[in-house]
Protein backbone atom coordinates (compact mmCIF):
# COMPACT_ATOMS: atom_id res chain seq x y z
CA UNK A 1 0.00 0.00 0.00
CA UNK A 2 1.91 3.30 -1.20
CA UNK A 3 2.74 5.54 1.79
CA UNK A 4 0.83 8.32 2.46
CA UNK A 5 2.36 11.89 2.74
CA UNK A 6 3.10 12.56 6.60
CA UNK A 7 3.98 7.99 6.60
CA UNK A 8 6.82 9.22 3.52
CA UNK A 9 8.27 11.99 5.46
CA UNK A 10 8.37 10.29 8.71
CA UNK A 11 10.27 7.33 6.76
CA UNK A 12 12.77 9.50 5.81
CA UNK A 13 13.42 11.78 8.88
CA UNK A 14 14.15 7.86 10.41
CA UNK A 15 16.53 6.64 7.28
CA UNK A 16 18.17 10.16 7.24
CA UNK A 17 18.65 10.60 11.30
CA UNK A 18 19.81 6.91 11.71
CA UNK A 19 22.18 7.74 8.45
CA UNK A 20 23.74 10.65 9.93
CA UNK A 21 24.32 8.94 13.34
CA UNK A 22 26.63 6.64 11.26
CA UNK A 23 28.58 9.76 9.93
CA UNK A 24 29.10 8.37 6.60
CA UNK A 25 27.14 11.53 5.20
CA UNK A 26 28.58 14.59 4.44
CA UNK A 27 26.76 17.26 7.04
CA UNK A 28 23.09 17.21 7.24
CA UNK A 29 22.82 17.99 11.25
CA UNK A 30 19.66 20.03 11.88
CA UNK A 31 18.51 19.56 8.26
CA UNK A 32 14.74 19.51 8.32
CA UNK A 33 12.41 17.83 5.91
CA UNK A 34 9.40 20.14 5.21
CA UNK A 35 7.40 17.97 3.11
CA UNK A 36 6.50 14.64 1.00
CA UNK A 37 8.55 16.17 -2.20
CA UNK A 38 8.29 16.07 -5.30
CA UNK A 39 7.09 12.11 -6.72
CA UNK A 40 9.30 10.65 -9.75
CA UNK A 41 7.74 8.14 -11.79
CA UNK A 42 9.21 5.46 -13.53
CA UNK A 43 8.76 5.89 -17.29
CA UNK A 44 6.01 3.09 -17.12
CA UNK A 45 3.99 5.57 -15.08
CA UNK A 46 4.38 4.00 -11.44
CA UNK A 47 5.36 6.15 -8.74
CA UNK A 48 8.90 5.71 -7.79
CA UNK A 49 10.20 7.71 -5.53
CA UNK A 50 9.76 11.05 -3.54
CA UNK A 51 12.46 13.71 -3.80
CA UNK A 52 12.46 15.70 -0.23
CA UNK A 53 13.45 18.56 0.17
CA UNK A 54 16.27 19.37 3.05
CA UNK A 55 16.28 22.80 4.79
CA UNK A 56 18.38 24.11 7.26
CA UNK A 57 16.42 27.23 8.42
CA UNK A 58 14.56 28.51 5.52
CA UNK A 59 17.22 27.47 3.25
CA UNK A 60 17.27 24.53 1.07
CA UNK A 61 20.34 23.24 1.21
CA UNK A 62 19.82 19.48 -0.83
CA UNK A 63 17.39 16.49 -1.36
CA UNK A 64 16.88 13.37 -0.32
CA UNK A 65 15.11 10.48 -2.50
CA UNK A 66 12.97 7.96 -0.88
CA UNK A 67 11.88 4.61 -2.63
CA UNK A 68 7.90 4.29 -2.49
CA UNK A 69 8.92 0.71 -4.63
CA UNK A 70 10.21 -2.17 -2.71
CA UNK A 71 12.15 -3.03 -5.85
CA UNK A 72 15.12 -0.45 -4.56
CA UNK A 73 15.94 -2.65 -1.56
CA UNK A 74 16.32 0.14 1.15
CA UNK A 75 14.15 3.15 1.60
CA UNK A 76 16.74 5.59 1.18
CA UNK A 77 18.19 6.12 -1.69
CA UNK A 78 20.12 9.09 -2.25
CA UNK A 79 21.22 12.45 -0.09
CA UNK A 80 22.45 15.30 -1.90
CA UNK A 81 23.82 18.83 -0.84
CA UNK A 82 24.88 21.56 -2.21
CA UNK A 83 22.07 22.34 -4.30
CA UNK A 84 18.61 23.19 -3.40
CA UNK A 85 15.49 21.41 -4.58
CA UNK A 86 13.08 23.63 -5.69
CA UNK A 87 10.19 21.55 -7.58
CA UNK A 88 8.01 25.02 -8.81
CA UNK A 89 11.36 26.92 -10.26
CA UNK A 90 12.04 23.76 -12.07
CA UNK A 91 8.96 23.22 -13.66
CA UNK A 92 9.21 27.35 -14.24
CA UNK A 93 12.15 26.87 -15.86
CA UNK A 94 11.45 23.82 -17.93
CA UNK A 95 8.27 25.52 -19.28
CA UNK A 96 10.14 27.95 -20.78
CA UNK A 97 12.59 25.45 -22.32
CA UNK A 98 9.56 23.87 -23.40
CA UNK A 99 8.23 26.86 -25.03
CA UNK A 100 10.87 27.94 -26.95
CA UNK A 101 11.01 24.26 -28.45
CA UNK A 102 7.58 24.02 -29.41
CA UNK A 103 5.56 27.26 -29.24
CA UNK A 104 2.32 25.89 -29.71
CA UNK A 105 3.17 22.80 -26.79
CA UNK A 106 -0.20 21.79 -25.29
CA UNK A 107 -0.50 20.59 -21.76
CA UNK A 108 -2.65 20.84 -18.99
CA UNK A 109 -0.27 18.65 -15.89
CA UNK A 110 3.52 18.16 -15.65
CA UNK A 111 5.30 15.30 -14.12
CA UNK A 112 9.08 14.22 -12.38
CA UNK A 113 10.21 11.28 -14.72
CA UNK A 114 13.45 9.00 -14.11
CA UNK A 115 13.45 8.56 -17.62
CA UNK A 116 16.79 6.96 -17.19
CA UNK A 117 16.81 6.54 -13.39
CA UNK A 118 18.41 8.08 -11.55
CA UNK A 119 18.83 10.75 -14.49
CA UNK A 120 15.18 12.84 -14.26
CA UNK A 121 13.35 14.70 -16.74
CA UNK A 122 10.25 16.86 -16.85
CA UNK A 123 7.19 15.07 -18.51
CA UNK A 124 4.33 17.64 -20.10
CA UNK A 125 1.10 16.02 -20.54
CA UNK A 126 -2.26 16.60 -22.25
CA UNK A 127 -5.19 14.32 -20.94
CA UNK A 128 -3.09 12.03 -19.66
CA UNK A 129 -0.83 11.35 -22.79
CA UNK A 130 2.92 12.78 -23.08
CA UNK A 131 3.53 15.77 -25.64
CA UNK A 132 6.90 16.54 -24.55
CA UNK A 133 9.63 15.19 -22.44
CA UNK A 134 12.89 17.72 -21.43
CA UNK A 135 15.84 16.24 -19.13
CA UNK A 136 16.11 18.27 -15.92
CA UNK A 137 18.64 21.34 -16.07
CA UNK A 138 19.70 20.65 -19.98
CA UNK A 139 16.51 20.75 -20.98
CA UNK A 140 17.30 18.49 -23.83
CA UNK A 141 14.15 16.69 -25.41
CA UNK A 142 14.40 13.02 -24.20
CA UNK A 143 13.95 10.75 -26.81
CA UNK A 144 11.08 8.50 -27.36
CA UNK A 145 12.05 4.73 -25.90
CA UNK A 146 14.40 2.88 -28.29
CA UNK A 147 12.57 -0.10 -30.27
CA UNK A 148 15.96 -1.68 -30.54
CA UNK A 149 16.62 -4.89 -28.49
CA UNK A 150 19.21 -4.86 -26.03
CA UNK A 151 20.46 -6.55 -22.83
CA UNK A 152 18.11 -5.02 -19.69
CA UNK A 153 20.08 -2.32 -18.10
CA UNK A 154 22.16 -1.61 -20.35
CA UNK A 155 21.17 2.07 -21.79
CA UNK A 156 22.91 4.06 -23.68
CA UNK A 157 23.81 7.40 -22.35
CA UNK A 158 21.12 9.22 -23.26
CA UNK A 159 17.43 6.83 -23.47
CA UNK A 160 14.45 6.54 -22.18
CA UNK A 161 13.72 3.36 -20.29
CA UNK A 162 12.04 1.61 -17.15
CA UNK A 163 13.63 1.09 -14.32
CA UNK A 164 11.05 -1.39 -13.20
CA UNK A 165 10.58 -2.88 -15.78
CA UNK A 166 14.20 -4.22 -16.92
CA UNK A 167 14.87 -5.25 -13.18
CA UNK A 168 15.20 -8.90 -12.95
CA UNK A 169 12.96 -10.81 -11.18
CA UNK A 170 15.94 -12.40 -8.95
CA UNK A 171 16.99 -9.18 -7.79
CA UNK A 172 13.64 -7.42 -7.78
CA UNK A 173 12.60 -10.19 -5.05
CA UNK A 174 15.46 -9.79 -3.34
CA UNK A 175 15.33 -6.47 -2.84
CA UNK A 176 11.72 -6.07 -2.09
CA UNK A 177 12.70 -8.61 1.01
CA UNK A 178 15.26 -6.45 1.98
CA UNK A 179 12.85 -3.54 1.85
CA UNK A 180 10.21 -4.58 4.07
CA UNK A 181 12.84 -5.67 7.02
CA UNK A 182 14.03 -2.18 6.99
CA UNK A 183 10.65 -0.49 7.05
CA UNK A 184 10.02 -3.56 10.25
CA UNK A 185 12.92 -1.81 11.79
CA UNK A 186 11.37 1.35 11.76
CA UNK A 187 7.57 -0.05 13.05
CA UNK A 188 9.25 -0.78 16.78
CA UNK A 189 6.59 0.57 18.90
CA UNK A 190 9.30 2.47 21.12
CA UNK A 191 9.75 4.41 17.94
CA UNK A 192 6.38 5.79 17.78
CA UNK A 193 6.79 9.12 19.28
CA UNK A 194 10.54 9.96 17.99
CA UNK A 195 10.04 13.56 16.22
CA UNK A 196 12.50 12.91 13.28
CA UNK A 197 11.64 16.18 11.74
CA UNK A 198 14.88 17.11 12.20
CA UNK A 199 18.05 15.50 11.69
CA UNK A 200 19.93 15.11 14.81
CA UNK A 201 22.22 13.05 16.68
CA UNK A 202 20.93 12.49 19.37
CA UNK A 203 17.69 11.05 18.25
CA UNK A 204 18.09 7.84 19.19
CA UNK A 205 20.25 8.69 22.49
CA UNK A 206 16.53 7.94 24.28
CA UNK A 207 16.39 5.52 27.06
CA UNK A 208 15.03 2.27 26.22
CA UNK A 209 15.62 2.81 22.37
CA UNK A 210 18.17 1.01 20.53
CA UNK A 211 18.89 1.23 17.06
CA UNK A 212 21.49 -0.82 15.44
CA UNK A 213 23.32 0.56 12.88
CA UNK A 214 26.80 -1.19 13.76
CA UNK A 215 27.19 -4.79 13.68
CA UNK A 216 30.39 -4.90 16.30
CA UNK A 217 31.69 -7.56 18.47
CA UNK A 218 35.01 -7.95 20.37
CA UNK A 219 36.38 -11.44 21.70
CA UNK A 220 35.03 -11.52 25.50
CA UNK A 221 35.69 -13.84 27.75
CA UNK A 222 32.19 -15.95 27.26
CA UNK A 223 30.28 -16.06 23.95
CA UNK A 224 27.84 -13.44 26.25
CA UNK A 225 28.31 -10.34 24.34
CA UNK A 226 26.98 -8.25 27.52
CA UNK A 227 29.43 -9.87 30.33
CA UNK A 228 32.80 -8.68 31.27
CA UNK A 229 34.89 -6.77 29.21
CA UNK A 230 36.74 -7.74 26.11
CA UNK A 231 39.23 -10.36 26.77
CA UNK A 232 42.09 -10.31 24.59
CA UNK A 233 45.76 -9.33 24.89
CA UNK A 234 48.53 -7.89 22.78
CA UNK A 235 52.00 -9.66 22.08
CA UNK A 236 55.22 -8.05 20.48
CA UNK A 237 57.05 -10.15 18.21
CA UNK A 238 60.45 -10.53 19.65
CA UNK A 239 62.41 -10.33 16.61
CA UNK A 240 61.66 -8.65 12.90
CA UNK A 241 60.28 -12.13 11.53
CA UNK A 242 58.69 -13.72 14.58
CA UNK A 243 55.42 -12.22 13.44
CA UNK A 244 53.94 -16.07 13.74
CA UNK A 245 55.38 -16.95 16.81
CA UNK A 246 53.62 -13.90 18.28
CA UNK A 247 50.44 -14.45 16.65
CA UNK A 248 50.27 -18.13 18.53
CA UNK A 249 50.87 -16.67 21.49
CA UNK A 250 48.19 -14.23 21.37
CA UNK A 251 45.91 -17.14 20.53
CA UNK A 252 46.82 -19.35 23.20
CA UNK A 253 47.33 -16.98 25.99
CA UNK A 254 43.32 -16.58 25.02
CA UNK A 255 42.92 -20.13 25.96
CA UNK A 256 45.32 -20.19 29.20
CA UNK A 257 48.21 -21.57 27.57
CA UNK A 258 51.66 -19.99 28.68
CA UNK A 259 53.89 -20.44 25.93
CA UNK A 260 56.61 -17.71 25.69
CA UNK A 261 57.75 -16.72 22.11
CA UNK A 262 61.17 -18.38 22.20
CA UNK A 263 59.38 -21.33 23.03
CA UNK A 264 57.01 -21.02 19.95
CA UNK A 265 59.80 -20.10 17.43
CA UNK A 266 61.20 -23.44 18.20
CA UNK A 267 58.18 -25.59 17.84
CA UNK A 268 57.46 -23.26 14.76
CA UNK A 269 61.20 -23.53 13.21
CA UNK A 270 61.76 -20.35 13.44
CA UNK A 271 65.35 -19.96 15.08
CA UNK A 272 66.44 -18.33 17.96
CA UNK A 273 66.66 -14.70 19.41
CA UNK A 274 69.98 -14.13 17.86
CA UNK A 275 69.21 -16.44 14.47
CA UNK A 276 66.05 -15.93 13.71
CA UNK A 277 63.88 -16.65 10.26
CA UNK A 278 59.89 -16.13 9.19
CA UNK A 279 58.00 -19.21 8.31
CA UNK A 280 58.46 -20.01 5.43
CA UNK A 281 54.99 -20.00 2.69
CA UNK A 282 55.00 -23.86 1.96
CA UNK A 283 55.29 -24.31 6.05
CA UNK A 284 51.88 -22.53 6.46
CA UNK A 285 49.94 -25.87 7.76
CA UNK A 286 52.93 -25.82 10.78
CA UNK A 287 50.41 -23.33 12.77
CA UNK A 288 47.86 -25.82 12.91
CA UNK A 289 49.97 -28.79 14.45
CA UNK A 290 51.92 -26.42 16.65
CA UNK A 291 48.54 -25.35 18.22
CA UNK A 292 47.21 -28.72 18.46
CA UNK A 293 50.34 -30.47 19.92
CA UNK A 294 50.69 -27.47 22.53
CA UNK A 295 47.12 -27.77 23.11
CA UNK A 296 47.63 -31.43 23.43
CA UNK A 297 44.96 -31.53 20.98
CA UNK A 298 42.71 -29.89 23.24
CA UNK A 299 42.36 -27.34 20.51
CA UNK A 300 41.50 -28.72 16.75
CA UNK A 301 42.99 -26.11 15.29
CA UNK A 302 41.77 -25.32 11.34
CA UNK A 303 43.30 -23.12 8.21
CA UNK A 304 41.45 -21.84 5.73
CA UNK A 305 42.51 -20.47 2.80
CA UNK A 306 41.41 -16.83 0.94
CA UNK A 307 39.23 -16.37 4.27
CA UNK A 308 36.07 -13.95 3.68
CA UNK A 309 34.36 -11.26 5.63
CA UNK A 310 32.14 -14.21 6.58
CA UNK A 311 34.95 -16.47 8.00
CA UNK A 312 36.02 -13.69 9.97
CA UNK A 313 32.97 -12.82 11.50
CA UNK A 314 31.61 -15.98 12.56
CA UNK A 315 34.66 -17.12 13.92
CA UNK A 316 34.09 -13.57 16.52
CA UNK A 317 30.65 -14.55 16.86
CA UNK A 318 31.71 -17.94 18.33
CA UNK A 319 34.18 -15.77 20.39
CA UNK A 320 37.12 -17.37 18.78
CA UNK A 321 40.01 -15.24 17.77
CA UNK A 322 41.38 -16.09 14.52
CA UNK A 323 45.71 -16.09 13.51
CA UNK A 324 45.45 -14.14 9.83
CA UNK A 325 47.93 -14.11 7.51
CA UNK A 326 48.30 -11.35 4.92
CA UNK A 327 51.22 -11.12 2.68
CA UNK A 328 54.64 -11.32 4.38
CA UNK A 329 53.07 -10.68 8.32
CA UNK A 330 50.50 -12.27 10.52
CA UNK A 331 48.28 -11.00 13.00
CA UNK A 332 45.54 -12.46 15.00
CA UNK A 333 42.02 -11.03 14.80
CA UNK A 334 40.03 -10.68 17.78
CA UNK A 335 36.91 -8.13 16.65
CA UNK A 336 35.13 -6.68 13.75
CA UNK A 337 32.18 -3.85 13.18
CA UNK A 338 30.08 -3.72 10.03
CA UNK A 339 28.04 -0.58 9.46
CA UNK A 340 24.40 -1.95 8.41
CA UNK A 341 22.78 1.01 6.88
CA UNK A 342 24.35 3.21 4.20
CA UNK A 343 23.49 4.47 1.04
CA UNK A 344 22.10 1.96 -1.90
CA UNK A 345 25.27 1.55 -4.06
CA UNK A 346 27.82 2.33 -1.09
CA UNK A 347 30.19 -0.53 0.22
CA UNK A 348 29.68 -0.82 4.17
CA UNK A 349 32.65 0.15 6.06
CA UNK A 350 33.59 -3.28 7.76
CA UNK A 351 36.31 -3.35 9.52
CA UNK A 352 38.60 -5.95 11.49
CA UNK A 353 40.21 -5.37 15.16
CA UNK A 354 43.75 -6.33 14.61
CA UNK A 355 46.04 -7.21 17.52
CA UNK A 356 48.88 -6.59 15.62
CA UNK A 357 52.73 -7.46 16.91
CA UNK A 358 54.17 -5.29 14.57
CA UNK A 359 56.59 -3.32 15.28
CA UNK A 360 59.01 -5.61 17.01
CA UNK A 361 60.37 -5.30 19.94
CA UNK A 362 63.54 -7.28 21.03
CA UNK A 363 63.58 -11.04 22.98
CA UNK A 364 65.12 -8.16 26.60
CA UNK A 365 61.44 -6.70 26.58
CA UNK A 366 58.88 -9.03 25.87
CA UNK A 367 56.41 -6.86 27.18
CA UNK A 368 56.54 -3.77 24.64
CA UNK A 369 55.92 -4.26 20.92
CA UNK A 370 53.00 -4.38 18.96
CA UNK A 371 49.54 -2.43 17.69
CA UNK A 372 46.04 -2.89 18.23
CA UNK A 373 44.24 -2.22 14.90
CA UNK A 374 41.20 -0.60 14.99
CA UNK A 375 39.98 -0.65 12.75
CA UNK A 376 41.59 -2.39 9.35
CA UNK A 377 39.78 -1.59 6.73
CA UNK A 378 38.57 -5.11 5.17
CA UNK A 379 38.46 -3.55 1.61
CA UNK A 380 42.28 -2.80 1.57
CA UNK A 381 44.13 -5.29 2.54
CA UNK A 382 44.34 -9.02 1.48
CA UNK A 383 44.02 -11.59 3.49
CA UNK A 384 45.63 -15.10 2.78
CA UNK A 385 45.30 -17.49 5.34
CA UNK A 386 43.31 -17.37 8.55
CA UNK A 387 43.47 -20.05 11.36
CA UNK A 388 40.59 -20.84 14.28
CA UNK A 389 40.84 -23.26 17.23
CA UNK A 390 37.68 -24.35 18.68
CA UNK A 391 38.02 -25.62 22.01
CA UNK A 392 37.32 -29.33 22.05
CA UNK A 393 34.40 -30.26 24.40
CA UNK A 394 33.70 -33.67 26.45
CA UNK B 1 37.20 9.96 12.23
CA UNK B 2 38.88 10.95 15.70
CA UNK B 3 36.12 13.35 16.70
CA UNK B 4 32.87 11.16 15.68
CA UNK B 5 34.39 8.09 17.87
CA UNK B 6 34.75 6.08 14.51
CA UNK B 7 38.46 5.52 15.65
CA UNK B 8 40.95 6.03 18.80
CA UNK B 9 39.50 6.42 22.45
CA UNK B 10 38.49 9.39 25.32
CA UNK B 11 41.90 9.92 25.90
CA UNK B 12 43.20 10.41 22.26
CA UNK B 13 40.16 12.26 21.60
CA UNK B 14 40.32 14.92 24.99
CA UNK B 15 44.54 14.87 24.59
CA UNK B 16 45.77 13.79 21.09
CA UNK B 17 47.36 15.60 18.82
CA UNK B 18 47.27 15.14 15.00
CA UNK B 19 50.46 15.60 13.70
CA UNK B 20 51.68 16.28 9.57
CA UNK B 21 51.05 13.07 7.50
CA UNK B 22 54.12 11.05 6.57
CA UNK B 23 54.46 9.70 3.09
CA UNK B 24 55.49 6.40 3.15
CA UNK B 25 57.25 4.88 0.24
CA UNK B 26 56.84 1.20 -1.03
CA UNK B 27 60.49 -0.21 -1.65
CA UNK B 28 60.92 0.71 -5.17
CA UNK B 29 60.70 4.61 -4.23
CA UNK B 30 57.18 4.81 -5.25
CA UNK B 31 54.40 6.71 -2.99
CA UNK B 32 52.71 3.90 -1.50
CA UNK B 33 50.33 5.70 1.54
CA UNK B 34 50.15 8.20 3.99
CA UNK B 35 50.57 7.66 8.02
CA UNK B 36 48.74 10.38 9.76
CA UNK B 37 50.38 10.03 13.55
CA UNK B 38 48.33 10.88 16.96
CA UNK B 39 50.29 12.20 19.92
CA UNK B 40 49.44 12.59 23.48
CA UNK B 41 53.04 14.46 25.11
CA UNK B 42 55.43 12.80 23.60
CA UNK B 43 54.20 9.57 23.49
CA UNK B 44 53.17 8.12 19.80
CA UNK B 45 49.61 7.20 20.92
CA UNK B 46 48.48 5.54 17.36
CA UNK B 47 48.71 6.00 13.80
CA UNK B 48 45.83 6.44 10.90
CA UNK B 49 46.65 5.27 7.40
CA UNK B 50 45.63 5.94 4.44
CA UNK B 51 45.74 5.35 0.70
CA UNK B 52 47.09 7.34 -1.43
CA UNK B 53 43.06 8.35 -2.68
CA UNK B 54 42.42 8.95 0.58
CA UNK B 55 40.60 5.45 1.14
CA UNK B 56 41.10 5.11 5.05
CA UNK B 57 43.49 1.74 5.71
CA UNK B 58 43.35 1.94 9.54
CA UNK B 59 43.78 2.87 12.63
CA UNK B 60 46.52 1.04 15.04
CA UNK B 61 47.05 2.19 18.36
CA UNK B 62 50.02 1.63 20.54
CA UNK B 63 47.77 2.02 24.09
CA UNK B 64 47.44 -1.27 25.71
CA UNK B 65 44.55 0.55 28.25
CA UNK B 66 42.37 3.08 27.06
CA UNK B 67 42.75 5.34 29.73
CA UNK B 68 46.58 5.27 30.26
CA UNK B 69 49.32 5.99 27.85
CA UNK B 70 51.16 2.50 28.64
CA UNK B 71 52.51 1.05 25.44
CA UNK B 72 52.70 3.79 23.92
CA UNK B 73 56.60 4.56 22.16
CA UNK B 74 58.40 8.14 22.49
CA UNK B 75 57.32 9.60 19.59
CA UNK B 76 60.23 11.18 18.60
CA UNK B 77 61.77 7.38 17.52
CA UNK B 78 58.77 7.48 14.59
CA UNK B 79 58.44 10.66 13.91
CA UNK B 80 61.27 12.78 14.59
CA UNK B 81 63.97 12.32 11.02
CA UNK B 82 67.20 13.51 13.64
CA UNK B 83 66.38 10.67 16.02
CA UNK B 84 65.66 7.70 13.43
CA UNK B 85 69.30 9.20 11.90
CA UNK B 86 70.86 8.76 15.38
CA UNK B 87 69.91 5.33 15.62
CA UNK B 88 70.86 4.93 12.09
CA UNK B 89 74.33 6.12 12.53
CA UNK B 90 74.50 3.81 15.81
CA UNK B 91 74.57 0.68 13.54
CA UNK B 92 77.68 2.19 10.81
CA UNK B 93 80.35 -0.04 10.35
CA UNK B 94 83.74 2.03 9.77
CA UNK B 95 83.84 3.81 6.62
CA UNK B 96 80.21 3.37 5.70
CA UNK B 97 77.50 6.64 5.36
CA UNK B 98 74.29 6.49 5.74
CA UNK B 99 71.43 7.76 3.53
CA UNK B 100 68.74 10.25 5.28
CA UNK B 101 65.75 7.88 6.30
CA UNK B 102 62.82 7.54 5.10
CA UNK B 103 59.55 6.09 5.90
CA UNK B 104 58.62 2.41 4.19
CA UNK B 105 58.43 -1.01 4.96
CA UNK B 106 59.97 -4.32 4.63
CA UNK B 107 58.65 -6.11 1.81
CA UNK B 108 54.88 -5.82 2.88
CA UNK B 109 53.22 -3.34 3.43
CA UNK B 110 52.19 -4.40 7.19
CA UNK B 111 55.74 -3.92 8.32
CA UNK B 112 55.98 -0.33 8.75
CA UNK B 113 59.15 0.58 9.28
CA UNK B 114 62.06 3.49 8.77
CA UNK B 115 65.05 2.54 6.07
CA UNK B 116 68.45 4.07 5.45
CA UNK B 117 70.67 2.37 2.95
CA UNK B 118 74.44 2.08 4.43
CA UNK B 119 77.48 2.47 1.85
CA UNK B 120 80.80 1.46 2.39
CA UNK B 121 83.67 3.16 1.31
CA UNK B 122 84.35 0.44 -1.42
CA UNK B 123 80.67 1.45 -2.70
CA UNK B 124 78.71 -1.65 -1.14
CA UNK B 125 75.56 -0.49 -0.17
CA UNK B 126 73.28 -2.34 2.66
CA UNK B 127 69.85 -1.17 3.25
CA UNK B 128 68.76 -0.99 7.09
CA UNK B 129 65.13 -1.23 8.49
CA UNK B 130 64.28 0.37 11.42
CA UNK B 131 60.77 -0.43 13.36
CA UNK B 132 60.52 0.07 17.31
CA UNK B 133 63.07 -1.76 19.14
CA UNK B 134 64.05 -3.88 16.05
CA UNK B 135 66.87 -2.85 13.50
CA UNK B 136 67.61 -5.56 11.17
CA UNK B 137 68.88 -5.42 7.69
CA UNK B 138 67.28 -6.07 4.90
CA UNK B 139 66.72 -10.15 3.87
CA UNK B 140 66.71 -9.25 0.31
CA UNK B 141 65.17 -12.36 -1.56
CA UNK B 142 66.05 -14.74 0.86
CA UNK B 143 63.38 -13.05 2.67
CA UNK B 144 60.45 -12.81 0.37
CA UNK B 145 58.93 -16.15 0.80
CA UNK B 146 58.38 -16.24 4.09
CA UNK B 147 55.61 -15.05 6.98
CA UNK B 148 57.44 -12.86 9.82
Amino acid sequence: MPLSSEQLVRLAGLELNAINLTGTLPDIENTRLSSAGTPVYDTNGTLLFHRLPLLRGRSGIGYADIAVQEIFGEPLLAVSTGMAWNEAAFIKEATVAARSKRRALEFDSVRFVAYSFPKIGIQFLAKGKETLMLELKTWQEVPVAAATRRKALEPSNFERWSFIDELPDDVRKTRSTAFKKRLDVWKAPSLTNLDTSVVKKTLFEIPDIVIKLVDTREIHYSPRQSDHSPCYELRGQQTNVWCVAASCEMLLNFYRYQYDQVRLAKELGLGTCSAPNGLPYAQVAKVVTVIEKLTSNALDATMIVNPGWAAFRDEIKANRPLISFVPGHSRTVAGYTETLITLPGKVPFKGLLVYDPWPATDCAHPEDGGVITRWENFATQTYQYAYSAVLKHV
Amino acid sequence: MIESGEVGNALIRSSGLIGEPLPVQSPDGSFHSWIVPVTVGDRLAGILRFLPDLTFMQFSGFQLHEASLEGCPEAQGWLDGNAVRERFSEQLRRGETASPPFLTYDRYPSRLAWASELTSADGKVRKLYLAGRACWEDPGSAGGKSFG
